[in-house]
């Protein structure tokens, strides 16, 4: 039967051999592929594969003239494959919101999950403080030999109730922030630091001495209104574990050269 | 007179939609870029399959051929990266423990 073939029949059946083989091996590593990454697109590759093959396999037929129908038999995994190849891209932007959708809702889990961590050991323990320091306030408030004791217990219950407070700041704080992500703005570095150096030196009855060393003044940053938290934080924590009475801090800006 | 086949008619139709909506998928999943020679020379084979029927029938139906081998070549090389690169990200996330206790 191939005898009487032409050459270009021959060359056309030897093509659609080698695409039908390389098609199987698609199909068969697609299936390795879905071992590995269970998802529909996963699954729509292999019917992409699986159609072409048996396109491309009873196209083998048609060339070698082997079977008549093959033509016929073939034709409609020629439709199947272009139809999967329209239905993988919608579902391939499907599956990604899907994806998108599940790491929100995983991203909120973490945040429920922290702010319930951060209430349940945090805030407990402020409670907790201030019940037990009211407990001996009540015993001890009897005896009026005890004055300094229920003083010293007052201030306790106050430093705890303002610790609750902060905490409650801090909380309402973190919860903003992620909607502040997208407001960033383009911020004078060198002026919010300067406003935060002032307003630190005014709440500190410490003798504090700032430099600042910026190669420039108008460095321009993006960055939303908790820059300011940021400089405080570290200024007072530089200032409050600093045990010298002449605090001295310096602050240097310098260039980093990234990926060339 | 030549006549073009129904079904594969509609056959380069809807192949053409598919590579027409592959840029957007593209820009929705990077990863996808590997897959777009593949298809481009799929669909091509299509159209080639269709042109052949009315003119040039030897030339094109050539071209069909190369066009669907290298075309499967491709499509295969691609999932064969995609499950490369998927054994590489599990390799890479499994525990530093049980990495220990294999070279063992």
């Amino acid at each position: 039967m191939i005898a009487q073939l032409t050459e270009i029949a021959i060359f056309e059946g030897t093509m659609t051999v080698i695409a039908s083989v390389i098609f199987f091996i698609g199909f068969v590593t697609t299936h390795f592929l879905y071992l590995k990454n269970r998802t529909i697109t996963t699954v729509m590759l292999i019917l992409l594969m699986a159609s072409g093959f048996l396109y491309t396999f009873t196209n083998i037929f048609d060339k070698f003239e082997v079977w008549q129908k093959a033509d016929e038999f073939g034709d409609p995994f020629i439709v199947a494959f272009a139809t999967i190849l329209v239905v993988m891209g919608l579902v391939v932007i499907l599956e990604e919101k899907l994806l998108t959708s599940e790491k929100n809702l995983r991203k909120q889990f973490s945040r429920v999950n922290f702010f319930r961590d951060l209430f349940s050991h945090d805030m407990s323990n402020v409670v907790q403080n201030i019940k037990s320091s009211l407990t001996l306030y009540y015993m001890k408030s009897k005896a009026p030999e005890n004055l300094k004791e229920t003083e010293e217990l007052l201030e306790i219950i106050n430093q705890q109730s303002l610790r609750g407070e902060n905490l409650i700041s801090n909380v309402r704080r973190i919860s903003q922030m992620e909607d502040y992500e997208s407001n960033l703005t383009s911020v004078e570095v060198f002026n919010v630091l300067n406003d935060t150096i002032k307003h630190i030196k005014k709440s500190f009855h410490k003798n504090i001495n700032i430099q600042l060393d910026f190669l420039d003044n108008n460095i321009k940053i993006f960055a939303n209104e908790f820059l300011t938290d940021l400089f405080e934080n570290i200024l007072i924590n530089a200032i409050m574990h600093n045990t010298n009475p002449n605090v001295e801090i310096q602050i240097k800006t310098f260039t980093e050269k990234k990926n060339n | 007179m030549p006549e073009l086949e129904f079904v594969e008619f509609n056959a380069m139709i809807i192949g053409i939609v598919a590579l027409l909506n592959f840029p957007f998928l593209i820009k929705r999943r990077k990863d996808f870029t590997k897959y777009l020679p593949g298809v481009i020379l799929m669909i091509l084979g299509f159209i080639f399959e269709n042109i052949e029927e009315i003119f040039f029938h030897h030339l094109f139906a050539t071209l069909e051929s190369i066009s669907i081998v290298l075309g499967a070549i491709l499509l295969t090389s691609a999932i064969i990266i995609e499950l490369n690169m998927a054994i590489l990200k599990n390799r890479d996330s499994q525990p530093i423990l049980k990495k220990i206790k294999g070279k063992k």
